[in-house]
Formats: structure tokens, C-alpha cells, sequence
């Protein structure tokens, strides 16, 4: 039985991994897109950013060096993964829902790591409970919230229900599988996983909330769950992407190779015939007769 | 007919052709009292376009979409439609966007966080298909089973679609029931961007059906690049409006206003909104005043395309996009000017400043400037002798999502508001919290059937709420007031907005761009440079 957990373990762990790097994979390899910034950009100016300014709102800003404020972007970035500032301000319905169940998981794993250094047992157990409980709590909340309101009906899937449903589940079993008679220490369980023990006796209770965690764990990056890969990018390279365009810079030559790039658009003013590259085209007047034949 | 809150995805997809749903007034978030009572008598021109039309959606018509005549026909749109959804998600066809929107397609969790940042939800009565999600939610289905091909799971986590022609159709009007001022992605915990579907959705209709409303495509950018202006203007006309203007602006200030025209080297090549040159010639003629007596090498161009800033590729087009900022451009350069600088316009800013940044390369990448900061320079540079007590009447600032929001141009106007306005307010919220005038992404220009309607009663709602209560402390009091808009579309909205609540004969609310405040506070010219007539 603990040698199948562990095997769940090292899967789940591995198709985590794997997963996530085909994610990351897949949206860091997309073509260096058009600007679509949105303000304010944290790492703008200091004096810019409390009101959303830009280096736009400085005369000739292209004689002017950037400046990076590396502290503001920092601060946003916490505020944001930690307390989920933009739901404090824009939904506070959903926030305490969405930040019992993120912070519970934070805690998880902070728990997690106290517990591998062996320091402050105590701590590290009331913490990892205290996480489990917040996930389950928020779980079901953002479950409630799902199934009862009118706004979310035709927006949540299936497969919404049974992610909420499942991680609260898997929370409360763990939580119990702590509780068990002789169930092991995290460090403990996790030097058996390490190094192959598996004459470690573990609690019914608590492999099966393991096996189900490893089972979800393993889906994750293949679920919108994956929002913690795609959060990064759609700040830092899309709402944060204010790179302006430099000359003999890598986004120049990036942007060289979408402009020969061959569309195949239909509509007859474009003249896309998959053989004129966008450069092409925007170098042509539709209005002109030659095109317009 | 269902109630605008009880329409369902599905719904889309009805055969009749009669409108899902009617916006009427009684649904709509209440305006401040004292315009409750004269909208009230307003009604709306009924939507007679419907039985030829696709005015499957709500009670206006923005794209006036002829009804496929047989089933072949309808079955053949459908397709075409598909092809477009997976040319969306191809790098070849639209690497410019493809990051941002596979992001959204894959991300937005349906949590409805934007909602309530959309005005056009909140002025409707929270109608459902105007809720940001509703659109996108179609859309990343079709994306889901049609571009990743997706099985049995892939329904469980992402839900089902059937596409039929009804649906497309309601689709392609309720792309043109955004104004895509991207408020809902400023609020998104996820950082998804539901207006970019819209955007996004337009093109694949304009892209790949050849399918945008008139005043975007024919008489926008197509005329624009035949005759060099959306307005029509060619560059003699535009040339003998400006001298036209000059004279008249000499006249009004006793001060000689000449416009410099093509003039190799200049330090700034003004480009206005042509628009402003018929709808509000006062605005570029401030601009020479103003430019002139700070001493500005500055010109403008008769090349074709050189004297108009617009760029309604923007809104919907990429390819038309690209046409109009390479010529931009090139105008430029031709010229040898060391900047362009952009007039009262959002868009063109947001077009040309942010968007073709990335376009304009080797010469072609030649340093633009907002006309704000400039202004700004020369304000605060002292050059000009104003008097802020000319301009001593409550003023408050519209901020245009383009400039503000999309740019991070916010303090510039406020530098000059501060320094010439003394009865300067804000709008609550304001700069990149702001509101859309209802008038973003070409609605400010869109009048079929009875869009005009639903521009005053739905989109610009929000707006004139918020300029009301700006003034809530004077609304009454018979003295003139000011909306200081400094964009050209936003103007146009701004002023049939007043128009169809009757807010300047009622409220004295008049409306106009910075420029004619600096004008107005210059103390080298005539009093009364503002004059207070309705136009």
C-alpha cells in the first residue's frame, strides 16, 4: 500500500512538472505580440506611479533613459499573490471565499516546508492544519457561491463543481488522516519517500487523502487551474508590457519576423493570399484599383 | 421576448428573427433626478431595419447584416466563421494578439469580477449579453471544440456549443456593444481581458467575412485611404478649411493665426483628428494660436493621410490598422520632422503612440508625442501670458480610456486644468479609473438606425451621470459650466449625449477640447474665445 502511494506520489509529481512546463512552454513560446498595456504599470516612475502615469507623460521621452522601478512591481506582486488586492477592491463577495482557499494552500505549503527543516514541530502542524481547514472552508464557499448564484450559472462548468468539490474533500481527508492513530510526521513520511521506505505504516485515512491530492496534482496544469502560470504572463508580458520599441533590439528583431509572417485572411480589402507577408500588406492601399482587381 | 437579465447563452442560437430582448427605459439605471424626467419623454426610433436585417439581438442595429437567403448560404457563413475562429489562433494570422488572447481563452475563471466594471452592464440594468463574460464565454467555447478540438473532458471543463447562423449574427452586433475601454480587465484578478474578445471577435467578422459597420470600414478607413480623410476632406479642401480657420481665429483674437503647411524640418508635425477641422474648428485653430506665440517650428502635412489622425483600424482591422500608421509614418519621414505630435484625439493617440510602436521601424520610427504634454511644456513654461480667471467657471475633466487608461497620459491635463482653471473638479472615478464617454471604439461615430438611441440611453449613461454629479453643487444655477474632453470622439459623444438629454439648454453644460481653455486664458488675444454657442 505505501509503496503504491509513493508511486502516485512520484507520478502526480512528475506529470505536475511536466505539465507545467509545457504550460509555461506554450505561452512563453507565443509570437512577441503588439503593446497592450494597461495603467497603472507598477514599475513605472515613482512619482507616475500613484496616479497611473507613463512615460509617455514625459516631453521627448524618447531622449529620456527608462527607469525601472524594480520595489514598485515587487509591492504590487505581493499585495497580489498574497492578500489578492485587485478581488479586495473588486469583489470583496469573492475575496474572503478566494483568499481562505489560496492562503490555505500557502499555508499548506509553508507548513510543508517548516516541517522538512525539522524546526518548530508545533508550528508547522497548527499551521498545516490551520491551512487545511482554510481550503476546505474556501473551497466549499467558492462552491456555494458557484451553485447559488444566478450570475455564475451559465459561466460554470461541470468540471468547476468537482474541482471545488474535490479539493475541499481532499482537504478535510487529510485533516482527518493527520488526526489518525500512528499516522507519521511530515518528515517522517517524507524521508520514507525519499529514500524508498516502505515499511512506513501510514493511516488509511491519510493515503487516501494523499492518493487524491496526488491524482489532482497531477491534473492541474492541464485545468484553468493552471492560473498561476498564465497570471505571470498576463501581467509581466501583457498588462505590464510597456517595452517600447528600440532600434537593433531583440523585441526588433522579434517583431522583423511576425511582419514576414504569411496571413491567409479572407476578406478581399486584406489581399492576404498567403503568399504577401504582413509587411506586404500594410504596404498596400486596398482602394487602389490594382488591388481592388 | 425575454427580460435583457434572463437571456442565456443558448438563447443566441433562436431562429426568430425578432430581437432576443428590448433595453427599454424602465430597466435602465435611473439618471440623477433632473434628467429623469426628460429622457423620459425621449423615445426610441424603431428598429425598421429588422425584417431585412440580422437585428437579432437587442432593439438597435449596428451592422445592418443582410439575412443569408437560403440554407447553403447560411451554411457557408457558418463555416467562413470557423475558418476565422482558427485563423485567430494562428501565429501567421495574428501574432499581434495572440499571447493576450489565448491568456483569456484559457484563464477567465467566469468569476464576474468585471461586471461590474462595465458600464454598458451596469447602465443596461445589468442586461446579460452585455455582461463582459457573455461574448467571451461563446467565443472560448467555439475556441475550445473548434480550434483544440476538444473531446468529452474538454466539454466537461469548458461547456458545449451548437453554432448556427443566428447565433453568429447576434455574435457580430454584440461585438459592437463594447466600447472596448478594457475596464473589466483592469479590475480581472486573473489579468484576463474580456474586451479583447471583443476586439478580437470584430476582426475575425471584418478579417475573414468582410463583415463592420459602414462608418468603421467603407466610410472610415477605406475612405481615408482614397481620399486621404475619413471626413472626405482631400488635401486642397483640408488646406482651404484651415486657411478658413485661421481667418477666423485671426478675427475672433486680433491675432494673425497662420497655419504653417508642409514644411521640411519643422519640430513638430501637428496631426489633428480631421474631424475637429468641420466639427469643431476652434480646436485647431487654439492649437496655432497656441504654437505660434510659444514659438514652435511646427507644421502640418497635405499628404495624403498626413493631415488626418484617425486610425479605425484600431477597432477592428489589423491589416487597416497597419495601412493607415505606416502612412502616418511615412508622411513623417517624408517631411524630415523631428516628432509627431498627436492632437486632441484618443484613439490616434493610442494608435499610433502605443500600438504601432512595435510597427514602425529603421526611419520609420520616428518619436511621437501627445499634444498634452506639449501643452503642458508651454503652459507651465511660462511663454504664454494667461490669465486663469478668464476661465473663471466650473471646468471638470473627461478622461479619455485611450489616453488614460490604455496610455498613462494622466497628469499633463490636470497640470494644465490646474494652472488655467481655477474652477477645476474631478469626476468620480477618474484618470485610469475613469468611465468611457459611450462613445469608444467608433460608437461616437455609428448612427444606423437607431444606434443613436442606445448611445444616449445605454453606453453614455454612465458619462452623463458622472458629469452631473460633478457639477451636482451648480447644475441649476444658470451659469455656464465646462467638459473639458480632450478627444475628438469622445467630444462627438459628449455632445449628442447633451443634445439627447437636453443638458446644455437645461443645465447650461457646454462641452470642448483643452486647447480652447488655453486659448480662452491667454491674455494677448481678444476675450472670448470660448463662446458659449451650441454647435
Amino acid at each position: 500500500m505505501t509503496l503504491l502511494l509513493f508511486l502516485a506520489i512520484y507520478a502526480s509529481a512528475a506529470c505536475f512538472l511536466s505539465g507545467c512546463i509545457l504550460r509555461v512552454r506554450q505561452y512563453a513560446t507565443l509570437p512577441a505580440h503588439l503593446r497592450w498595456e494597461l495603467y497603472p504599470v507598477p514599475h513605472e516612475a515613482r512619482e507616475r506611479v500613484a496616479h497611473g502615469g507613463s512615460y509617455f507623460e514625459e516631453s521627448e521621452w524618447w531622449t529620456k533613459p527608462r527607469r525601472f522601478h524594480l520595489a514598485g512591481e515587487l509591492r504590487v506582486m505581493a499585495e497580489e499573490i498574497f492578500l489578492f488586492k485587485s478581488l479586495w477592491q473588486n469583489n470583496r463577495n469573492l475575496w474572503w471565499r478566494s483568499f481562505s482557499f489560496h492562503f490555505g494552500m500557502y499555508s499548506v505549503l509553508a507548513a510543508l516546508a517548516l516541517s522538512f527543516t525539522g524546526l518548530l514541530p508545533m508550528v508547522a502542524r497548527g499551521v498545516g492544519l490551520c491551512g487545511l481547514t482554510m481550503i476546505a472552508f474556501g473551497g466549499l464557499a467558492l462552491l456555494l457561491r458557484r451553485a447559488t448564484s444566478s450570475e455564475s450559472h451559465d459561466y460554470t462548468h461541470i468540471a468547476d463543481y468537482i474541482h471545488l468539490a474535490a479539493i475541499a474533500a481532499i482537504s478535510a481527508t487529510v485533516f482527518m488522516g493527520c488526526h489518525a492513530a500512528n499516522a507519521p510526521s511530515v518528515r517522517t513520511f517524507a524521508h520514507a519517500l525519499f529514500t524508498g521506505n516502505t515499511k512506513l505504516v501510514v493511516p488509511r485515512t491519510l493515503s487516501a487523502g494523499v492518493l487524491m491530492a496526488a491524482a489532482l496534482l497531477a491534473y492541474v496544469p492541464y485545468s484553468h487551474m493552471a492560473h498561476f502560470i498564465a497570471k505571470y504572463f498576463t501581467f509581466h508580458e501583457v498588462r505590464w508590457d510597456d517595452a517600447r520599441m528600440e532600434p537593433g533590439s531583440s523585441l526588433e528583431a522579434k517583431m522583423r519576423t511576425n511582419l514576414a509572417r504569411k496571413p491567409t485572411w479572407y476578406a478581399l480589402h486584406l489581399g492576404a493570399d498567403g503568399k504577401k507577408s504582413w509587411a506586404e500588406i500594410a504596404s498596400t492601399n486596398p482602394t487602389s484599383p490594382e488591388v481592388r482587381s | 421576448m425575454k427580460s435583457p437579465q434572463d437571456v442565456r447563452l443558448r438563447d443566441l442560437s433562436q431562429r426568430e428573427s425578432e430581437p432576443l430582448f428590448d433595453i427599454t427605459r424602465a430597466q435602465l439605471r435611473p439618471l440623477p433626478d433632473a434628467f429623469t424626467a426628460a429622457s423620459a419623454g425621449r423615445e426610441w426610433k424603431p428598429l425598421s431595419e429588422s425584417t431585412a436585417c440580422e437585428c437579432g439581438l437587442d432593439n438597435t442595429c449596428a451592422l445592418n447584416l443582410p439575412k443569408p437567403s437560403t440554407w447553403q448560404e447560411e451554411d457557408e457563413l457558418v463555416q467562413r466563421f470557423i475558418q476565422g475562429v482558427e485563423k485567430l489562433f494562428t501565429s501567421e494570422n495574428n501574432w499581434g494578439f495572440l499571447q493576450p488572447l489565448v491568456l483569456t481563452m484559457e484563464h477567465c475563471t467566469g468569476c464576474q469580477t468585471c461586471s461590474d466594471s462595465c458600464h454598458i452592464f451596469e447602465a443596461s440594468g445589468r442586461a446579460e449579453p452585455y455582461r463582459p463574460t457573455f461574448r467571451s464565454e461563446i467565443l472560448r467555447r467555439v475556441y475550445f471544440k473548434h480550434v483544440k478540438k476538444g473531446g468529452l473532458v474538454s466539454r466537461l471543463q469548458h461547456g458545449d456549443i451548437e453554432l448556427n447562423w443566428p447565433m453568429i449574427a447576434r455574435l457580430a452586433e454584440l461585438a459592437y456593444r463594447c466600447n472596448l475601454c478594457r475596464r473589466c480587465a483592469q479590475s480581472c484578478p486573473i489579468g484576463a481581458d474580456n474586451a479583447l474578445v471583443a476586439h478580437e471577435l470584430r476582426k475575425v467578422f471584418s478579417q475573414e467575412m468582410g463583415i463592420a459597420p459602414k462608418e468603421l470600414h467603407e466610410r472610415g478607413s477605406m475612405l481615408q485611404l482614397k481620399v486621404g480623410s475619413s471626413t472626405g476632406m482631400s488635401p486642397r479642401v483640408v488646406r482651404e478649411n484651415i486657411e478658413f480657420i485661421d481667418e477666423d481665429i485671426s478675427e475672433k483674437t486680433g491675432v494673425e493665426v497662420h497655419t504653417p503647411w508642409d514644411v521640411e524640418g519643422a519640430d513638430v508635425l501637428l496631426v489633428h483628428n480631421a474631424g475637429e477641422i468641420l466639427a469643431w474648428p476652434e480646436n485647431p485653430g487654439a492649437f496655432a494660436l497656441i504654437l505660434n506665440a510659444a514659438g514652435i517650428k511646427w507644421t502640418m502635412s497635405s499628404e495624403l493621410l498626413g493631415y488626418d489622425s484617425i486610425n479605425y483600424g484600431l477597432w477592428y482591422d489589423d491589416a487597416q490598422f497597419a495601412r493607415v500608421a505606416l502612412r502616418h509614418a511615412e508622411v513623417a519621414r517624408k517631411l524630415g520632422v523631428k516628432r509627431i505630435v498627436i492632437g486632441e484625439c484618443g484613439h490616434a493617440h493610442k494608435a499610433l503612440g502605443v500600438i504601432a510602436d512595435r510597427l514602425l521601424m529603421g526611419d520609420l520610427n520616428i518619436p511621437r508625442e501627445s499634444s498634452l504634454t506639449l501643452l503642458r511644456d508651454i503652459v507651465l513654461s511660462g511663454c504664454l501670458k494667461l490669465d486663469p480667471s478668464r476661465n473663471d467657471f466650473p471646468v471638470t475633466l473627461h478622461d479619455p480610456c485611450n489616453l488614460v487608461r490604455l496610455m498613462g497620459i494622466v497628469q499633463p491635463q490636470r497640470d494644465i486644468l490646474n494652472r488655467i482653471a481655477p474652477g477645476f473638479r474631478e469626476m468620480t472615478p477618474h484618470g485610469v479609473n475613469n468611465y468611457c464617454c459611450g462613445g469608444g471604439s467608433g460608437f461616437a461615430i455609428m448612427t444606423p438606425n437607431n444606434f443613436e438611441d442606445w448611445r444616449a440611453q445605454v453606453s453614455g449613461r454612465k458619462k452623463l451621470e458622472q458629469i452631473v454629479n460633478a457639477f451636482s453643487d451648480c447644475l441649476d444655477d444658470g451659469n455656464p459650466k465646462f467638459v473639458c474632453a480632450p478627444c475628438s470622439n469622445c467630444k462627438g459623444q459628449i455632445r449628442d449625449l447633451f443634445v439627447y438629454h437636453d443638458v446644455w439648454k437645461k443645465n447650461r453644460i457646454f462641452y470642448g477640447g483643452i486647447a480652447e481653455l488655453i486659448g480662452n486664458a491667454m491674455t494677448d488675444v481678444k476675450p472670448g474665445f470660448i463662446d458659449w454657442e451650441w454647435h
